[in-house]
C-alpha cells in the first residue's frame, strides 16, 4: 500500500500535458489539495445551523410528548392519541437509526471492496456513522412505551402464543441491546482506526479496518435484519416477510447515500475540499444512489408481488391495511416518486456529475424514504384492533405527525452538522489518498 | 490545405487510404492524439494494445449518442411490452386468473422490466456496431505487417487521406514531430475506381 504517484502520464513531452476537462471544484495551480484549510470547515461554520435543527428538533420532540394532552379526547380517544404520538416518533427514530446504520454499512462496504476512490469522502459517511449513540438515545421513548407501540406485548391469541418464544419482552429488550452494542462496537472501531490512522499515518491500521469489517458486515447484515423485525414488521406481530431486513437495508442505504451527496454538497458550497471531491466523485456518488433507487424498488416490488399473487391471509394482512383508507395513494406514489422519478432523473451523467442538482435528488429521496418509513410505521395507529382483523379505518393525519417525524431527524441533522464542522474533513492519513485524488470516471 | 474532392494515389496507381505512424509506448501516443487533435483532423483514429485512459479526451471525441439511443429503446421497449400485456390480458383474451383483476399491473411488472433489459441489451451492442461501422471484413491498415503489431506491443495512430485538411508532407511532419517512431503510408488495396484525379 504505497502512495501512488500523482502523475499518469509521464512522457517525454512536457509542453503537452493531458488538458482534461475541469474538474468541478478544481484547485488552482500550485495549490495543496492537503491544506488545511481546504481539509477543514471555517472555525465555526454550522453553529447557528445545528443550533436552530436542535432548537426544531427539541420543539417538536416536546410538542409531540404533549399531543396526547393537546389533541384532548378521555378514554380509548386518548389511549389513540398517545399511540399516534408514538407512532409517528417511532418514524422519525427508523430515519435517524437508518442513516447512521447505512453509513455504518457503507464504511464496512467501502474497506471491504478497499475502495480507492472515495477515500477522500470517507470521513464524512465515518461521522454519521459515528452518530449511532445519538440515533439509539433518541429511541429511548420508542422501547420506554413499547408496550403502546407493539401490540404483541398484549395479545393473547394463538398466534401470539405462538411467536411468545421470540416475541416476549425480556428477550425483546435483550435483543436491542445486543444490536445495540454490535453497532456502537463497530462504529467506534473502524471510526477510531480512521481517526487514528489520521495521527499516526499507518498504512497498517486500513488492513485493521478491512478485517474488521469482513466480520463487521456478517455482524450488521444479521443485526439489521434482526432489527427491523422487531423494530418494524413487529408492530403488525401476525405478518412476517422474509425479505424485510433486506426491504428496511435498501431504503436506508438510499437516505444515507443521499444524506452524504447532501452534506458533500455543503462541504464544497462552503469551498472545501477543492481538489479532493470533484465532479468525478459525484458522478460515482450518484451511480450508486441510481443503483440503490433500483435496488429498493425491486426488493419492495418482489415484496409485494409474492404477497399479492399467494393471497393468503397472514401475510395479506401488512398489504390490506396499507393499500386502504388512503394508503393505498401512499403506497401507488412511492412507485413513482421513490423510484421511476429518481431513476429516470439519475440516468443523466450531467445530473451525477453536478453536486448542486445531485443534492436536489438526494433531497427528494430522503423526503421518499420518510413517506416510505411513515406507511410502514403509521397506518398500525388506526387500522387495526387488536384482533388483527382489518377494520374500516382511516389514515388519521394530524400536525403531531409532522412533529413526530421531525424531533428526531431534526435533532439527528444537528449532530451531522455539528460533526462536519469538527475535525478534519478527510481521513488524511489513508494510504490510498492519491488514488482518490486521481479519481477519473473513463466512460 | 487539400480540397474534399482530391484523391491521393501512389505511383503504381494504388488508392491511398492514409498515413499511418507508430509510437513508442502509451505517453507518446497520448500526447501525438493531442497534437493531432489541435491540429483539427476529424478522419483519423488511435489503435493501442489496451485501453489508454483518457484517449478519447486527447483525441477530442465527442460525448457518445449510444446512451441515448439506448435510453430511449430501452424505455420504449419497456412500454411496449408492458401494452401488449395489458392489450392480451384486459382487452384481447380476458381471462380470470387467480381471482385477480383483469387489468392489474402487478404480473405486468416481471415481464415489462425483462423487455426493457432486452431492447436494451440488442439495442446497446447493435448501436455500438452500426456506430463502429461493424461488421466490417476489411480494413485498408490490415495490409500493412507494421499494424499487425497493434494487438501485441504498438501504439499507431492512422490519419485517413479523406480528411479535409489531410495533406501528406504536413501530415508526415506533424506525426514525426509528434515522436513517431516510423510514418508510412497506408494504400487501400482495392481497384481504385477511374479516372484518377490529378495529383
Amino acid at each position: 500500500m504505497t502512495s501512488i504517484p500523482a502523475q499518469p502520464h509521464d512522457g517525454p513531452h512536457p509542453t503537452h500535458r493531458p488538458t482534461l476537462r475541469p474538474h468541478g471544484g478544481a484547485l488552482g495551480p500550485g495549490e495543496d489539495p492537503l491544506a488545511h484549510d481546504n481539509i477543514h470547515m471555517p472555525p465555526g461554520w454550522g453553529r447557528v445551523a445545528s443550533g436552530l435543527l436542535l432548537g426544531i428538533g427539541g420543539v417538536s420532540c416536546v410538542l409531540t410528548a404533549l399531543y396526547p394532552v393537546l389533541a384532548g379526547g378521555s378514554g380509548d380517544e386518548a389511549g389513540k392519541a398517545a399511540k399516534h404520538a408514538l407512532a409517528s416518533y417511532h418514524v422519525g427514530f427508523l430515519y435517524a437509526l437508518g442513516l447512521a446504520l447505512g453509513s455504518l454499512g457503507l464504511v464496512m462496504i467501502m474497506h471491504l471492496v478497499k475502495a480507492g476512490w472515495s477515500v477522500t469522502m470517507r470521513r464524512q459517511v465515518e461521522n454519521v456513522a459515528g452518530l449511532l449513540p445519538v440515533a439509539l438515545a433518541l429511541g429511548l421513548p420508542s422501547v420506554i412505551f413499547a408496550g403502546t407501540l407493539f401490540k404483541w406485548t398484549k395479545a393473547t391469541d394463538s398466534l401470539a402464543q405462538h411467536k411468545a418464544p421470540f416475541l416476549n419482552e425480556p428477550f425483546f429488550y435483550a435483543r436491542l441491546a445486543v444490536y445495540a452494542l454490535l453497532w456502537l462496537g463497530l462504529s467506534a472501531r473502524l471510526g477510531g482506526l480512521s481517526r487514528r490512522q489520521d495521527l499516526i499515518r499507518d498504512p497498517e491500521l486500513t488492513r485493521h479496518a478491512v478485517a474488521s469489517s469482513a466480520v463487521g458486515i456478517l455482524v450488521f447484515a444479521l443485526s439489521v435484519a434482526f432489527a427491523s423485525f422487531d423494530l418494524i414488521m413487529a408492530l403488525d406481530y401476525h405478518w412476517y416477510s422474509t425479505m424485510f431486513g433486506v426491504y428496511f437495508f435498501a431504503g436506508n442505504m438510499i437516505a444515507s447515500l443521499s444524506l452524504w451527496a447532501l452534506v458533500l454538497g455543503a462541504v464544497r458550497a462552503a469551498g472545501r475540499l477543492r481538489g479532493l471531491v470533484t465532479a468525478e466523485h459525484s458522478h460515482d456518488l450518484g451511480k450508486l444512489m441510481l443503483g440503490f433507487t433500483v435496488f429498493w424498488a425491486y426488493i419492495s416490488f418482489s415484496q409485494y408481488f409474492l404477497i399479492w399473487y399467494a393471497n393468503i391471509p397472514e401475510s395479506q394482512v401488512w398489504f390490506m391495511v396499507r393499500k386502504s383508507n388512503g394508503w393505498e395513494n401512499v403506497f401507488l406514489f412511492m412507485a413513482f416518486g421513490h423510484f421511476l422519478a429518481p431513476f429516470l432523473v439519475l440516468l443523466f451523467r450531467d445530473v451525477k456529475r453536478s453536486s448542486v442538482v445531485l443534492g436536489g435528488v438526494a433531497a427528494w429521496l430522503m423526503l421518499m424514504h420518510a413517506l416510505d418509513l411513515f406507511w410502514q410505521v403509521r397506518p398500525i395507529v388506526y387500522a387495526l384492533e387488536n384482533t388483527g382483523t382489518p377494520t374500516p379505518g382511516k389514515m388519521g393525519l394530524a400536525w403531531v405527525d409532522v412533529t413526530g417525524l421531525l424531533g428526531p431527524v431534526a435533532v439527528f441533522a444537528a449532530a451531522v452538522v455539528w460533526r462536519i464542522g469538527r475535525g478534519v474533513l478527510i481521513p488524511s492519513g489513508d494510504p490510498r489518498l492519491a488514488e482518490a485524488i486521481e479519481h477519473k470516471n473513463y466512460v | 490545405m487539400a480540397a474534399q474532392n482530391v484523391r491521393y494515389v501512389t505511383e503504381s496507381g494504388e488508392e491511398v487510404y492514409g498515413l499511418m505512424a507508430q509510437f513508442s509506448g502509451p505517453a507518446d501516443f497520448y500526447h501525438a492524439a493531442e497534437m493531432v487533435r489541435d491540429a483539427g483532423f476529424r478522419k483519423w483514429d488511435a489503435y493501442s494494445p489496451f485501453p489508454v485512459h483518457g484517449i478519447d479526451e486527447a483525441m477530442g471525441l465527442p460525448r457518445p449518442r449510444l446512451p441515448l439511443l439506448v435510453a430511449v429503446v430501452g424505455l420504449g421497449g419497456a412500454a411496449l411490452g408492458f401494452l401488449f400485456q395489458y392489450f392480451v390480458t384486459a382487452i384481447a383474451y380476458p381471462m380470470v386468473v387467480q381471482g385477480k383483476p383483469y387489468a392489474a399491473w402487478e404480473p405486468f411488472i416481471p415481464v415489462t422490466f425483462e423487455i426493457g433489459v432486452l431492447f436494451t441489451a440488442f439495442t446497446c451492442i447493435l448501436g455500438m456496431m452500426a456506430f463502429n461501422g461493424l461488421p466490417r471484413l476489411h480494413h485498408p491498415l490490415l495490409t500493412r505487417e507494421r499494424f499487425l503489431r497493434v494487438s501485441d506491443d504498438a501504439f499507431i495512430i492512422a490519419i485517413e487521406a479523406a480528411d479535409p485538411r489531410f495533406d501528406a508532407p504536413a501530415v508526415q511532419a506533424l506525426l514525426t514531430q509528434a515522436g513517431a517512431l516510423a510514418v508510412e503510408v497506408v494504400t487501400d488495396p482495392r481497384p481504385a475506381p477511374a479516372p484518377h484525379a490529378p495529383h
